[in-house]
């Protein structure tokens, strides 16, 4: 079972939000938000992968 | 599969889901989504199953083949609409959750259309008119 994949995502998400946390403390905000947008993307390059996989398999059980 | 592994999988996903939601609500819906296709596609192995059996009941009991393969067909619309329309909702954005939901209705309505016609002309035909 895949769990780690889950565990991952929310690893990327504690250290967006540390480093989001880090950046704004040290009044840069514009980096904070390409860091933001930076971790969204990984995490959603991640998961479409598992979304494809779950497309295809329900393509093949009822048969469209 | 195992069930209570698969539990053990929801409530930890939940936890870290609820966790993230301060923080940057996206990655509580980006983990959601993962755990909800994990979960299906596991599930999916299951059904998988039971729908190889269907199909040689189906047979033995001399049914027209094409009927299962159409009911088979709107159920896999039904579980992905499901999906969809959920993580929607999660998102709360409940516009494209009813949007999402009439297309899964109308995919649903124009896959079982063919069975339909031919109900209705099985029955004109009774009634003696035809189509």
């Amino acid at each position: 079972m895949d769990v780690d994949m889950i565990f991952k995502i929310a690893a990327v998400g504690i250290i967006v939000a540390v480093l989001n946390q880090l950046l704004i403390r040290s009044g840069r905000e514009d980096q904070a938000l390409l860091t933001t947008i930076a971790g969204l993307v990984v995490a959603l390059m991640m998961i479409i992968g598992e979304i494809s996989d779950l497309f295809d398999t329900i393509k093949d059980v009822f048969g469209f | 599969m195992n069930v209570l592994s698969i539990c053990a999988a929801a409530l930890v996903a939940s936890i870290l889901s609820v966790m993230l939601k301060k923080q940057n609500a996206e990655y509580s819906l980006i983990i959601t989504l993962c755990a909800c296709a994990l979960i299906l596609t596991l599930v999916l192995s299951e059904i998988m199953i039971a729908v190889t059996s269907i199909n040689e009941l189906v047979n033995r009991a001399g049914v027209n083949l094409n009927y299962l393969s159409i009911l088979l067909k709107c159920l896999g619309i039904c579980f992905i609409t499901e999906f969809a329309v959920d993580a929607c909702k999660d998102a709360s954005q409940n516009a494209i959750a009813s949007v999402t939901l009439m297309t899964g209705r109308v995919s649903v309505l124009m896959a079982a259309f063919p069975l339909f016609e031919e109900f209705l002309s099985l029955t004109l035909n009774l009634c003696g008119g035809g189509i």
